[in-house]
């Protein structure tokens, strides 16, 4: 059974591998002559270049080429020539500690936020939360953050502009650490804010559907207090959904805030996808596109193997 | 229950004291004290590729090697002539293919290695040698030979005008032989080992990098400290820090900024070229594809040129800020740009250019409006492509439709990306696109794109001629420009070439595009522009601003440090405190949602 599962995910990365490869091929380019325009590149030179960035032959060969060089653990070169492996590893800590922080804020809030608001449903509470949090929700990121940094850097300068620090910054320590939570401020707060609404919306369906099943009346009847209903016999029920959204989304942090990252400066992997788009830098996409699906994957597998612990329904002999 | 609640809150209270001392007190403390550097901070638009001078292709690739690297001669902030750079003097042979450079006495790198003779023909061998691409536009045809420690010998293979001029970055060769060919691809070139006004200290990537003085650099040395460059991703976030004050200058303002900019009494905006210009190409139909027939010929290219209004186009598309264009533009200083006639400089006259189109035969025969070709058939539709990136090109095409309907030309917008763009114009299955250059100092390069031999033949090995237009006049004209060693015999024939280009019109040159910077007046001054009047100030192909600024209002950098350091340190206190105040007001909604989760679920407990 988890063995199946396994083969299951490493078949989905394997597509994904081939998708990714040929898909940001449809549009034909030749990175060697948009990086180099206006240069003086002989044949020999140019023919060096495709080799390194694995541009020869046809566009199965490149193919071919690429999965050789993934099974040896390559990832290959970005078009200024530094392993696509160590862009990714500088960038990722930024990345993991600014979107996967405010992951987890934004899942423990929201499904709290959902748990109340589907245990009364059509309450002030649920009114006034629900519409709050649907209104972030649909308001684009981009948006949001140029309101907030027009709003709190620009009008009130209250926090930075963008960036993790101030390169003038002097700070040590503590100080030093206060500062990149002084950088964070904003941007985490289009993060969290922005997709409470997700967590809690969902949350909020699932209470909503458990709060109507016979043993919770049971549970009543047995005379225990309110609070322990919802606490002991309809959340953990409830939970399930919201278990699948967060390994999703906790996939999706690798990835990070692509918007969110632009807007604030932030040099995360989210910055590097939209930096390599532009070359468009194959290789480079190829493998933040590659960890972006490893890590979805992967987290979606765990939440699978994790999903009988939480739900015995699903246990199979 | 009561009691519970009471202790919870407490150790709340104690926790945001202890956040409030921390953030509050004591990061100002130990800012005052330390930055009495007078640092220049430039927010940039763009973040380092590659500091690697084989691998990096950016502007600010270059901005961090302009400041590090001295070359052997240097470029006059004025009109970009020759002037003494790590050689003080220089003489050639009677043929002009032999030039022998003499070195200052003296010279150290950065790291206090002695820069000698031996580092000037280490760099230019090696880059010919291993074909560095940044390098071999000036090396490419060269030998290089140090005679003495302070003398090289420079043998060119083919006359080059260009020469004495040589302003190849030079490397230090302590540093480079023991990096070999293979590892110098993957390079991080962040050594900071430089001979010119700042190297390289730091470098986070994707953050900022920073560059200190050099005291080893054989010229004055620049009142600055420290040079800065941060990345902004986000083009109003880069206004921002420069109005909030974060940084001194930026490297670009978007054009909806400019005037809020502009009525900020301590900025100070400047438009500056250095030679970019956008034009409207034509498919003069030289090259492969299914360009319209119509547009081989001339008189049909110059009357799309007479039926554009480029004041027009200045005024709305660019708000006032560029120069409408006059011809091809092949080098960063107008010294070198066409001079039209004025009678025949192309203006808006639509009436002009119908009546060349009638005379030439072109006829609407089928009174829908569009004229077609001499023998009837064949109407004017013309597919023009744009990017759809940018906004200025959306902008063009509106105008240019109605604009050509007036002439009786039909034109059917296409926006695609840059990228595909290349490669409609490789296939050469276009009639006219929107795009512009960026010349290099000498006009030789700009001028060989459209030669013949650059018209793409083969989609895979693309051309620079992306008007597909071939001339045997002009081609002629480029081989003897590119050989002639007499500066003033040379400017008359690229004079020749521009004209011939102009006529002959397989382009329409909208405006020149200028570089519009911002920096702080209240903070700084003693700005170069490069080239003089026309120029921008930063990003200008040499350092003479970093050189040149001190701090605003004095002549006597020093003595303002402390007080631009303790304007830095306001800023500073007011971040933290708000950091506080933000803390505080957090832990007080902290406090409140516990104490109404209590009391909500005190209420909850009694049911």
């Amino acid at each position: 059974m988890i063995v199946r599962k396994i083969g299951v995910a490493i078949g989905t990365l394997f597509v994904v591998v081939t998708a990714n490869f040929f898909l940001f091929r449809v549009v034909q380019t030749d990175p060697v002559a948009a990086v180099y325009r206006g240069r003086n590149l002989s044949e020999a030179k140019k023919a060096e270049l495709e080799e390194r960035f694995n541009l020869n032959g046809s566009k199965l060969d490149q193919y071919v080429g690429y999965l050789e060089q993934l099974s040896h653990g390559n990832l290959g070169y970005t078009l200024n020539s530094q392993p696509v492996s160590s862009e990714i590893a500088e960038k990722l800590p930024t990345t993991l500690k600014l979107v996967g922080t405010t992951t987890i804020l934004t899942a423990v809030i929201g499904i709290w936020l959902g748990i109340r608001a589907g245990w009364r449903p059509r309450s002030k509470f649920d009114r006034i939360t629900t519409g709050i949090t649907m209104f972030f929700y649909s308001t684009s990121d981009a948006f949001f953050g140029l309101a907030l940094l027009y709003l709190f850097a620009s009008k009130n300068p209250w926090f930075p502009t963008g960036g993790l620090i101030d390169p003038n910054s002097t700070a040590t320590g503590l100080n030093r650490i206060l500062e990149q939570f002084h950088h964070l401020v904003l941007p985490g707060t289009v993060l969290v804010i922005g997709y409470l609404g997700q967590y809690s919306l969902v949350q909020r369906a699932a209470m909503l559907e458990t709060s109507g099943e016979d043993y919770l009346t049971l549970a009543r009847a047995k005379g225990l207090r309110d609070s322990l209903v919802r606490r002991r016999h309809a959340v953990p029920n409830a939970l399930l959904p919201s278990i699948t959204l967060i390994a999703l989304n906790v996939g999706y942090t690798i990835g990070g805030a692509i918007i969110v990252e632009t807007t604030f400066s932030i040099p995360g992997i989210g910055s590097e996808l939209v930096r390599a788009a532009k070359g468009p830098d194959y290789a480079l996409l190829q493998g933040i596109f590659l960890l972006i699906s490893a890590a979805v994957i992967a987290a979606t597998l765990i939440a699978d193997l994790l999903y009988p612990r939480f739900d015995p329904r699903v246990r199979t002999p | 229950m009561a009691r519970k609640a009471t202790r919870s809150i407490a150790a709340t209270l104690a926790i945001a004291a202890g956040l409030m001392l921390a953030s509050g007190v004591t990061p100002t403390a130990d800012a005052r004290t330390e930055d009495e550097k007078l640092t220049f901070t430039v927010g940039v638009s763009q973040e380092i590729d590659s500091l690697n001078l084989t691998n990096g292709y950016l502007v600010v690739d270059y901005e961090v090697w302009n400041l590090q690297y001295a070359t052997l001669t240097d470029k006059s902030d004025n009109d970009f002539s020759i002037k003494p750079g790590l050689a003080e003097t220089w003489e050639s042979t009677a043929d002009g293919l032999t030039w022998t450079y003499h070195l200052r006495e003296g010279l150290l790198w950065s790291d206090g290695e002695p820069l000698t003779a031996e580092d000037v023909a280490y760099t230019i061998n090696r880059s010919v040698e291993e074909e560095w691409f940044n390098h071999t536009s000036i090396t490419g045809n060269l030998t290089a030979t140090a005679l003495d420690a302070t003398t090289v010998e420079i043998v060119t293979s083919a006359p080059d005008p260009r020469l004495p001029m040589m302003d190849a970055y030079i490397l230090p060769k302590h540093v480079y032989e023991n990096i070999d060919t293979e590892a110098l691809t993957t390079y991080a070139a962040e050594d900071g080992v430089g001979s010119g006004p700042f190297t390289l200290t730091e470098h986070e990537p994707g953050q900022y990098w920073k560059l200190a003085r050099n005291e080893n650099w054989y010229g004055e040395a620049p009142a600055v400290d420290e040079v800065v460059f941060r990345y902004f991703a986000e083009a109003d976030a880069l206004v921002t820090s420069l109005e909030r004050g974060e940084v001194d200058a930026i490297d670009s303002v978007p054009g909806e900024q400019v005037e809020t900019l502009a009525a900020n009494e301590n900025i100070e905006i400047v438009q500056g070229n250095q030679g970019g210009f956008n034009e409207l190409a034509m498919n003069a139909g030289d090259g492969l594809g299914d360009g319209h027939a119509a547009l081989k010929d001339a008189v049909v290219r110059q009357a799309v040129n007479w039926a554009i209004d480029r004041e027009v186009l200045v005024a709305d598309v660019l708000d006032g800020y560029g120069t409408p264009g006059a011809g091809l533009v092949t080098s960063a200083s107008p010294a070198w740009d066409l001079v039209v006639p004025e009678d025949e400089t192309y203006s808006y006259n639509p009436d002009r250019a119908n009546d060349m189109l009638d005379g030439a035969g072109y006829a609407d025969v089928d009174g829908d409006g569009i004229r077609e070709m001499p023998e009837g058939t064949n109407p004017l539709k013309f597919r023009l492509n744009i990017r759809s990136d940018s906004e200025n090109d959306k902008a063009v095409a509106e105008f240019v439709v109605p604009w050509l309907k007036a002439i009786g030309i039909e034109v059917n917008v296409k926006a695609v990306d840059s990228d595909q763009l290349t490669t409609i114009i490789g296939l050469g299955e276009y009639e006219m696109f929107t795009w512009g250059w960026v010349p290099f100092v000498d006009p030789d390069p700009e001028l060989s794109y459209f030669t013949c031999g650059q018209i793409t033949m083969d989609p895979d090995s693309p051309g620079y001629n992306d008007g597909n237009w071939c001339n045997a006049e002009y081609d002629a004209l480029y081989e003897q420009q590119h050989v002639e060693l007499d500066a003033d015999r040379r400017m008359e024939l690229v004079q020749e070439m521009l004209m011939v280009f102009y006529t002959e019109a397989p382009y329409a040159v909208l405006w020149k595009t200028d570089d519009i910077m911002a920096y702080r007046s209240d903070r700084w001054e003693g700005f170069v522009r490069q080239p003089a009047d026309t120029g921008p100030i930063l990003f200008t192909n040499s350092s003479h601003s970093y050189q040149n600024i001190v701090p605003a209002g004095t002549s006597e950098p020093t003595e303002t440090t402390e007080a631009d350091t303790a304007g830095n340190g306001e800023t500073d206190d007011e971040g933290n405190l708000l950091v506080t105040v933000g803390a505080a007001v957090l832990v007080l909604l902290i406090i409140g949602g516990i104490i109404f989760l209590k009391f909500n679920k005190g209420q909850a407990d009694r049911e």
